[in-house]
């Protein structure tokens, strides 16, 4: 009884990440994890299922609510598709209740009806793009092999003309790790990014056989991640954020990190399919015994409060033994759980690169503090 | 010097998260060191937010929301 009253619970918001294509995209990225799926034919997640869905989430909790919308290629709903989705939210609102959209997007299909929609309704939108021409269209093609760089690029010169700066995710794979200078000043230099993010491709159940060799390994990131701080600090634009280097300074500084990746609260989110299926992360399809339940059948408090999800919260908040004596363990929490050998309760692939760039970062930081004279007042670990 | 998070009273724990985060930025942003602007942005953007755990943000003010959680979109892309 003492978990529903927790998820019950105001502060404890669970924050949705709503697939509303499925795998329906109009890119075929050589490194997706839905590659080996059917990625061509359309599925767009009917609107009864969609009111039921928000009828039920606003009804269950209060507070400051996120909705990220994701794919496949979310665009592919439609306009009308997300233009009710902010009517229905208008409609289940409950006083003291706050609503932010978030949209995650390739962005090839923007034009200015998309744009003028993000804007009136605060959409924050993300878009995936993997750097220069040439670590974009490395992977990230359509369905024909052909380029999407321009495209990408088009739909965000687009965004920010009707005055939306989108966030950037880029994926890093062993192919651009060799172009980290590049990529970077492309990003701070030419497309003139203020904010972005790094998803490491690394496929642990081995599912997408051909990419197997792009997967990156401990030395490799490290090396990315130390060249990132170095042109980050060279760079020095205190509004350029870069979402990893965030979360390891905040792990140094002892500060709260802002991703569930370092900051242990991957249960705190859930993902649903465009079909009502409900999982605990759009990184954790792969695994069927995660399946909380369907939304079809199912109301959404049955399924956040079953026994399959009490259980993923049990295992991923368990500790991993060697995070025991680890003096990164709070800064860390072993990980991205959808990165951890073997099973959810295993030890997080990058742990190493996790301490090393602990370290590095710290070790920065405390050169800074001993070239500042009065420099003992800002907190930098031991 | 690492900083110590204690359970004290909320009063407490948020003088010692912000106050010593408002001095660093200020000496940071004035510093002609190369790097010093991006840590005290950095920084700048810890101090909004608190340090306890995500349990409590909605108990955050509007505009310290919005700002913390507009990067979680990226969860799918790979």
């Amino acid at each position: 009884m003492s978990k529903l009253i927790f998820l019950s619970s105001q502060f404890k918001v669970l924050v949705p990440i709503i697939k509303v294509v499925g795998d329906f995209c109009n890119l075929k990225c050589g490194y997706c994890f839905y590659y080996t799926r059917d990625q061509l034919t359309p599925r767009v997640m009917s609107g009864t299922l969609l009111e039921k869905f928000l009828r039920e989430y606003m009804e269950l909790y209060s507070g400051h609510l996120s909705f990220i919308w994701h794919g496949g290629e979310p665009l592919l709903a439609g306009l009308p598709f997300f233009e009710r989705v902010v009517e229905l939210q208008r409609r289940y609102l409950k006083e003291g209740q706050n609503i932010k959209n978030a949209i995650q997007t390739n962005a090839t299909l923007v034009d200015d009806e998309w744009a003028d929609f993000f804007k009136a309704h605060d959409f924050r939108v993300g878009v995936s793009m993997d750097g220069s021409k040439e670590s974009h269209d490395h992977f990230r093609l359509n369905h024909g092999g052909g380029s999407s760089f321009d495209q990408v690029v088009r739909g965000i010169n687009l965004l920010r003309q009707h005055g939306i700066e989108p966030g950037i995710i880029q994926t890093l794979t062993h192919d651009n790790t060799g172009r980290v200078r590049e990529d970077f000043n492309f990003f701070a230099n030419i497309l003139g990014a203020k904010r972005w993010g790094v998803n490491d491709f690394f496929d642990v159940k081995a599912i997408n056989q051909a990419m197997l060799d792009q997967s990156i390994n401990n030395e490799e990131l490290v090396s990315f991640l130390e060249a990132y701080i170095d042109m980050w600090l060279a760079q020095d634009d205190g509004e350029i954020r870069i979402r990893e280097i965030e979360n390891f300074m905040a792990g140094v500084l002892g500060k709260r990190a802002p991703s569930c990746t370092f900051n242990g609260e991957c249960n705190r989110y859930f993902s649903m399919e465009y079909d009502g299926r409900v999982y605990p992360c759009d990184r954790l399809f792969s695994y069927p015994e995660l399946l909380f339940g369907n939304l079809m059948s199912q109301p959404l408090s049955d399924i956040l409060n079953g026994p399959a999800r009490l259980k993923f919260v049990e295992d991923v908040s368990a500790l991993h033994p060697n995070c025991v004596p680890c003096e990164w363990q709070v800064a860390c929490h072993n990980g991205c759980t959808a990165n951890r050998v073997g099973e959810i309760r295993g030890k997080y692939y990058f742990c190493e690169t996790r301490k090393a760039i602990f370290g590095y970062l710290n070790d920065k930081l405390k050169q800074y503090r001993q070239q500042d004279e009065g420099g003992d007042s800002y907190n930098v670990g031991q | 010097m690492k900083e110590v998070i204690v359970t004290m009273s909320d009063n407490s724990v948020r003088r010692t998260e912000y106050g010593l985060a408002e001095e660093s930025i200020k000496r940071l942003e004035r510093s002609a060191i190369t790097g010093s602007r991006a840590i005290a942005g950095a920084l700048t953007r810890m101090s909004t937010v608190s340090n306890r755990s995500q349990e409590d943000q909605s108990a955050l003010s509007l505009d310290a929301w919005q700002q913390w959680s507009d990067w979680d979109n990226g969860h799918a892309d790979s």
